[in-house]
């Protein structure tokens, strides 16, 4: 009763106070959406006057609002403009800038509004990256941007992934886009070294950046989008920028996760030992009786006696699985902090972070420490210091990759049988396997291979703003990566043995020093005319210097050459490369509605020889933003319209930093130095050039539904080839210019709010692309034949060119191949394919492409209180893939010391049998495991690449404990594949060729995210 | 003062820009040499000359596979089991096969020859020493382009012996450097043995007598003539050239009491001409002695037969140079292995290779003069088979028992049993694990029989008309180079 009263007078006052005041005072406090944190510095007006104020330090403001004025309006910079209608305790949130067409995303030297960004380019925000358990940022892009391949490639932990966007674009030049990070272009030239010492992709230098101290990622697509990288930017650009901070409350954030792996798929799948057992007897007694004429008792003889020589069954009865032996479940281990905030002169973003990654073969891990300082002061009103700070320290123990022994999954399904046991009957390891392949068990046990990488990269800008309008920024950045790598080979391991141990360290560093001074220019002339010019230069210096040692004659457990009685060989490298660049950019629009850009820059490379280092590229591109125009305002459903079109020129350069010049290496002989005419000169070797036209169309509709669609041919010409030489040269291969290539495609996305307004808000995306690669000039119309590809006019740049398989004969169980006759297959009188049993008469032919016909990803995210749901799948259909395991795996007893595929188990038997398997013959030659498109499958896949669900604790929790936010998530991925072929995990390398890399994994992970 | 300061900055970006200028961009690799002008002086000649020689050790050359892979394919050395010598062993090799090393190497090292004889003639050289240098390097590029040219044919082309060389395939004949748009075809076995001879003589005019190890001297080219001459069927000119080089070298035989050890010096005192394998010139794990030692990859090991002749032949010390193979157990050794590698000192793949030694010249010179003068012959025969006896009694424990009796048990010839069948055999005992025993096989047109160790499904015996006593070029070859005629029989 007494509260009641007590209202009710205050309402009376209030009442007339409105009524007698001039103005009236309101408050309130504003909020972000993001966090639920207050905001403070947000310009808070009263719509259509001056009179205004800006929230303090705790997001409230106090505001005496006119009589006349109904409606305020909030502004803060990245946050959406917000208009409310003036009422007494106005609390107020803000979203952040994040979605909506008036988003603003990060291109080539600088920034613009997706609204009037006239190329093609695809943003991908922290959001996408934060939760995904990936080792190396780039691997969370993966079905989130339309026309980008992601391949990993490899499952050891820091390993590089393989990006392609928009297909290949060029021949054996670099295929990987451009990295840039915060404005500066960055190495991935790999300092990891493999197995004999030559550079690796072990390790990339992208696993030194700690994946959560990334704001977005831009992709930039097209020539109008990336031109002004120039002569590094025709397979795209992949631009980073880090966090920065925001002035106001200091927030802190923890987060912390934990998971475990596991292949993702069964990959090149292996008989049991029984199955082994059988598999081998079979084909020795189809050998024994077809091939060496034996029978009977002979025959048995025969077998039993092979069997015993090299495939005795285990004593016990137990065979070895060399899957438990050598691989394992792989665990992760995140913990991250980071600071950030301060006030209108300063802000700073900084970060901690540890990451420890078991790979899922046992000698493969990874630990890496990172820490950033982003630091960000305005010295005046129109002096800005920005730097940016990094250190990344990532330790790995390596597992090699390739069909090499000490390739623990090769290893496991190629060299060592069942039949080959782990330990002696004393207990102790064994040494080697029956065909003298060496058991990585105890190779491991004893041996080491691991690297050391640091990477400090400091970047630091200078911005003035000279005019109004007219700035001018000079940035300077130093990337420092340094790797110490190590190859120990105990005296006791067989790999080590014959040279009493050895120690193989070897010291790689990269330095990348660039420089640039930019103007930029922006007017507006009767605010319907807007000009932003940008002119400057860019100066870059590449060094990578090493320095190797190896010792023979080392006593056990000491890993230092220092340790090492015999020195054996030392080599090293300290070269340079230079790129020196200008640019220059205009931009002009007209009222919001049409938009033209232009933009040039000449590059000089040292990495080209005197006449052909300077070339040109440019871009002119143009968007007309229909909405704009006054007939479509009545379309009330139309929220945003916008075509574009582009086109422009980009360039590769060799990526061989001397290769237009005639070289001799020096190599020792007899203890001097001896010279090797090591490469042939091609004094005319010029930039690879891609010419890029992009037409695009943007929308968004009903508030909900946004979209965008695109077309794009893209043609190289002068393309760079190490071109296979007649060997009588001496020489294998050389570098040219040669032919021209088209990949030509579309890219499709799709956004929906579909439950926007309710409580449970569910936002759902697709994205589909489509390319088609054609070679369609080469040098003389000549055919470059590397297998198993083909290089020919008129076919994809990767498609496979082997014998023509035609099944297996069902009466004899014989390979057959199809005969080939003017280029296609060969047909008798009676208009029948011709088969024949002889691969040596066995032709080749084109039998596939790698390049799939459409790829894509679905992504659906969405919320329910507290609670969050999202998953991405990922998917690619027509593409096929090349099984270069099949050789052993599919060897039909050929090379019977191999270990054997499981699909070996559907081998010819008996007369009649409909099989893909010919008879097995062990120890022979019939050459049916010859390569032939038996080995080419098809790699269509839909594969659940993440998904993860979220809770974020109730914020009456949360307050009780002193903090600001919590969030509890699991997380996985590569959870579940569905693929046409089970032969090998589905991400396979963009060429096509299967590899021996240990395997893709999947994540199972849960997470803690805390904010206070 | 702050403007100050931003004029200076926008001072110094701009002066920055303008001096960058286009020497900026020259930068060259810190590890190579540009190759115009690199060769000027007798030294540099000399590391030109000495890179020949380290392509010639290279594994893929005589470092192993025209050693190994040659003689898995006779009757006295085999593959142990399946791995790398397999294709050779059992002739599983194709047109198709990956392994292009065989044809490649041998040009990558006459790519290094014909580069430094392109600009030989240009080289300073002041006075009659510096002069007699130059001629001397000279000489060694000549004997090497011919050295292996005639590896080369001998390898893809029709043996000489086997008649028809004026019109069967050899190989291309390189003579200058070859441009990367050229596409050589094959030239005549014929003309390739014409140019092999050319070479060898203007080569012995003008290399000096003096011992050089690790690189070819007058007799060296001599030596190597002798032997093309022998491969040519040419017996008078092998043994003429056979005789200057036991008459005049001024090399012996290397004693019997040193016999071993010597294949694990640093030089060989009776070797013409050895490639030198040390640690420090990086020989690689694929190398015959690697391929040889059973702590290394223990491949290549001799046959059944073979091991059983030496051992029935206890006091020929060649029976020394067997030990313990791959092949062994704890309980039964198999002395399979031929120490021709041991390594110098150092691990086993740091042996050296001996192109061409004394012992092979005398049995040159035996061959050739077998059917003309056979006492001659048995005299050359009978040097190396002495030397492998002991030349007094060897008695047992008890002093008295004669266990080899030096006048009567060494298997010496005559001129009168001498034969085309015993000097090969010689050569079988004497140049075991050398890559000689399927060539002496091939050029006298002897059909080769594999003993009852032989694990292969066919190729037991390989008839002289079998299309792969001839090996295929290499199919990235004939992709390449639309003028390269595969040899017949290859149709795949």
């Amino acid at each position: 009763m007494k509260k009641s009263l007590f209202s009710m007078l205050i309402l009376l006052f209030v009442g007339l106070q409105s009524v007698l005041a001039q103005s009236r005072e309101v408050s309130g406090v504003v909020t972000s959406a993001d966090d639920g944190l207050s905001i403070p510095g947000v310009s808070v007006i009263v719509k259509g006057t001056t009179i205004g104020t800006t929230t303090d330090f705790d997001g409230k403001y106090t505001l005496n609002v006119p009589q006349d004025g109904n409606v305020l309006v909030f502004s803060f910079v990245g946050m959406k403009t917000k208009e409310v209608a003036v009422a007494d305790d106005l609390k107020v949130v803000m979203e952040s800038e994040s979605i909506g067409v008036d988003e603003v995303m990060v291109v080539a030297y600088g920034v613009a509004k997706k609204s009037s960004f006239t190329g093609s380019a695809a943003t991908v925000d922290a959001d996408a990256l934060k939760d995904t358990p990936v080792t190396s940022f780039e691997k969370a892009l993966s079905g989130n941007v339309p026309g980008l391949q992601v391949s990993s490639a490899s499952g050891q932990p820091g390993a590089a992934t393989e990006i392609r966007i928009r297909g290949i674009g060029s021949f054996s030049a670099d295929q990987n886009p451009l990295y840039v990070i915060d404005g500066v272009p960055v190495t991935t030239t790999s300092t990891g070294v493999s197995y004999s010492g030559e550079e690796g992709s072990t390790t990339t230098p992208l696993s030194t950046i700690n994946p959560a101290d990334i704001e977005s990622v831009t992709v930039l697509k097209d020539a109008a989008a990336a031109s002004l990288y120039g002569s590094r930017a025709a397979n795209g650009v992949i631009v980073i920028t880090t966090k920065t901070g925001k002035s106001g409350k200091t927030k802190f954030n923890f987060s912390t996760s934990h998971g475990i792996t596991d292949l993702a798929m069964n990959n090149f799948e292996t008989v049991s030992g029984e199955d082994f057992i059988k598999l081998q007897r079979e084909g020795m007694m189809n050998t024994a009786v077809d091939k060496k004429g034996l029978s009977g008792k002979a025959a048995e003889d025969y077998v039993d006696g092979e069997m015993a020589k090299y495939f005795p069954t285990p004593a016990n009865g137990k065979f070895t699985d060399w899957d438990d032996e050598l691989l394992r479940k792989g665990e992760v281990h995140n913990y991250e902090m980071s600071v950030s905030g301060g006030n209108e002169k300063t802000t700073f973003f900084a970060s901690v972070s540890i990451n420890q990654t078991d790979g899922v073969a046992k000698n493969s891990d990874m630990k890496r420490v990172t820490g950033r300082l982003n630091l960000t002061h305005k010295a005046t009103d129109k002096l800005t210091l920005t730097t940016n700070l990094s250190l990344g320290s990532v330790k790995q123990n390596i597992a090699l990759g390739g069909s090499y022994y000490a390739n623990p999954f090769a290893s496991a399904r190629l060299f060592l049988l069942p039949t080959d046991m782990v330990r002696n009957a004393d207990g102790s390891l064994t040494e080697r396997s029956r065909f003298g392949f060496y058991n990585m068990v105890r190779e491991y046990s004893l041996n080491e291979r691991s690297s050391d990488t640091w990477r400090n990269t400091i970047n630091s800008s200078l911005k003035y703003d000279i005019l109004k309008g007219l700035s001018f920024k000079s940035t300077f950045s130093y990337d420092w990566l340094n790797t110490d790598n190590l190859i120990y080979s105990s005296p006791l391991s067989r790999a080590g043995r014959a040279n009493k141990g050895e120690v193989y360290r070897r010291n790689n560093k990269n330095m990348v020093l660039t420089t640039s001074n930019i103007l930029t220019y922006d007017k507006t002339i009767n605010e319907q005319h807007h000009f932003n010019v940008l002119l400057g230069y860019e100066v870059e210096q590449n060094r990578r210097k090493s320095s190797t040692a190896e010792g023979y004659n080392v006593p056990q457990g000491i890993k230092v050459n220092d340790g090492a009685a015999k020195p054996n060989a030392v080599g090293g490298y300290d070269d340079k490369s230079t790129l020196l660049s200008y640019i220059g950019k205009v931009d002009y629009d007209f009222m919001n509605k049409y938009y033209v850009s232009a933009s040039i820059r000449r590059d000089g490379s040292s990495k080209l020889g005197k006449d052909e280092r300077w070339a040109n590229f440019w871009s002119v591109s143009g968007s007309w933003r229909m909405t704009q125009e006054e007939f479509l305002n009545d379309i009330a459903w139309l929220d945003d319209l916008k075509v574009r079109a582009s086109y422009g020129t980009n360039g590769t350069l060799p990526s061989d930093w001397y290769a237009h010049q005639a070289l001799y290496s020096v190599n020792a002989y007899n203890g001097e130095p001896s010279l090797d005419y090591s490469q042939i000169s091609n004094a005319k070797l010029s930039w690879e050039e891609s010419k890029n036209l992009n037409i695009g169309t943007d929308f968004r509709v009903f508030d909900r539904v946004s979209g965008s669609f695109e077309y794009f041919v893209k043609k190289t010409e002068s393309m760079l080839m190490e071109v296979p030489l007649s060997r009588v040269t001496g020489f294998n291969s050389m570098w040219q210019n040669i032919g021209e290539m088209e990949n030509k495609g579309w890219e499709f996305t799709l956004n929906a709010d579909i439950l926007k307004d309710s409580e449970l808000k569910w936002n759902a995306s697709l994205n589909l692309s489509h390319y088609k690669n054609e070679i369609t000039k080469l040098n003389n119309g000549e055919t470059i034949f590397s297998f198993p590809y083909i290089r020919k006019e008129g076919e994809a740049y990767n498609t496979f060119y082997l014998r023509d398989w035609a099944g297996v004969d069902p009466t004899d169980g014989a390979a057959q191949w199809y005969v080939q006759k003017d280029g296609a297959r060969a047909k008798d009188d009676n208009g029948n394919y011709i088969k024949t049993k002889n691969p040596g008469k066995a032709a080749k032919a084109i039998v596939g492409k790698a390049d799939p016909d459409l790829q894509g990803g679905i992504n659906n995210n969405l919320s329910y209180k507290g609670f969050n749901l999202s998953f991405l799948f990922n998917f690619s259909l027509g593409g096929d893939v090349y099984n270069h395991a099949a050789y052993s795996q599919w060897s039909d007893g050929n090379a019977h010391s191999y270990a054997i595929g499981k699909d070996q188990l559907k081998r010819w038997q008996k007369a009649g049998d409909k099989t893909n398997m010919p008879k097995r013959y062990y120890d022979s030659d019939t050459r049916s495991n010859w390569n032939s498109s038996r080995r080419v499958l098809n790699n269509d896949y839909l594969r659940l690449k993440s998904l993860t669900l979220g809770y974020n604790l109730p914020t009456a929790w949360v307050e009780k404990m002193h903090i600001s936010n919590a969030k509890i998530y699991f997380t996985g991925t590569n959870l579940l594949t569905w693929s046409s072929q089970d032969v090998f995990d589905v991400e396979q390398p963009v060429h096509g060729s299967s590899t021996w890399e240990i395997p893709t994994v999947k994540t199972y992970m849960i997470g803690l995210n805390v904010g206070f | 003062m702050k403007k100050g300061l931003l004029y200076t900055l926008l001072g110094l970006s701009l002066l920055g820009g303008a001096s960058c200028s286009d020497s900026y961009l020259d930068e060259n690799p810190s590890n190579k040499l540009g190759v115009e002008g690199s060769i000027k002086t007798v030294i540099q000649a000399q590391y030109a000359i000495d890179g020949v020689y380290d392509q010639l050790s290279n594994q893929e050359y005589w470092g192993n596979n025209y050693i190994s892979n040659f003689d898995v394919m006779a009757d006295d050395m085999r593959a142990s089991e399946s791995g790398r010598l397999d294709d050779y062993y059992r002739y599983t090799f194709y047109t198709e096969s990956s392994d292009a090393a065989m044809w490649t190497r041998p040009y990558r090292a006459m790519k290094n020859v014909v580069s430094l004889l392109d600009v030989i003639e240009g080289v300073e050289a002041e006075g009659a020493d510096a002069i007699a240098k130059r001629d001397n390097i000279k000489g060694q590029a000549l004997a090497l382009r011919a050295l292996i040219h005639f590896d080369l044919v001998r390898t893809f082309g029709k043996p000489y012996t086997h008649g028809g060389a004026a019109t069967a395939l050899g190989v291309p004949i390189v003579l200058t450097k070859v441009n990367f748009d050229q596409k050589p075809a094959r030239n005549t076995v014929e003309e390739v043995y014409t140019q092999v001879i050319t070479d060898l003589k203007a080569a012995i005019a003008l290399l000096s007598k003096d011992a050089n190890v690790g690189r070819i001297n007058k007799a060296a080219a001599q030596a190597l003539l002798a032997k093309v001459y022998l491969y040519k069927g040419d017996k008078a000119n092998a043994l003429a050239f056979a005789k200057t080089v036991i008459d005049d070298s001024g090399l012996a035989l290397m004693p019997r009491k040193d016999y071993v050890a010597e294949w694990g010096k640093a030089s060989m005192s009776e070797a013409l001409f050895e490639l030198v394998n040390s640690s420090e010139d990086n020989p690689g794990l694929e190398s015959v002695g690697y391929l040889s030692d059973p702590d290394g990859y223990g491949q290549f090991v001799a046959t059944d037969p073979f091991i059983a002749k030496l051992t029935a032949a206890p006091y020929d010390i060649r029976s020394k140079m067997l030990a313990k193979d791959e092949l062994s157990t704890k309980t039964k050794p198999r002395m399979g292995r031929v120490m021709k590698y041991p390594g110098n000192g150092g691990p086993s793949n740091t042996s050296n290779i001996r192109i061409i030694r004394l012992s092979e010249v005398y049995l040159i010179a035996a061959e050739a003069a077998l059917g003309t003068n056979n006492s001659k012959a048995a005299e050359y025969l009978n040097a190396v088979i002495n030397r492998a006896y002991p030349t007094e009694d060897v008695l047992a424990e008890d002093g008295t028992t004669v266990l080899f009796d030096y006048s009567d048990d060494v298997p010496n010839v005559t001129a009168a049993n001498i034969s085309l069948n015993r000097i090969l055999e010689e050569r079988s005992l004497e140049l075991v694990a050398e890559g000689h025993r399927f060539h002496d096989l091939v050029r006298n047109n002897i059909t080769i029989n594999r003993g009852a160790d032989y694990w292969g499904n066919s190729y037991k015996t390989i008839q002289m008309t079998d299309h792969k006593i001839i090996q295929p070029i290499p199919r990235i070859e004939l992709d390449a180079n639309q003028n390269m005629k595969q040899n017949p029989g290859y149709e795949s």
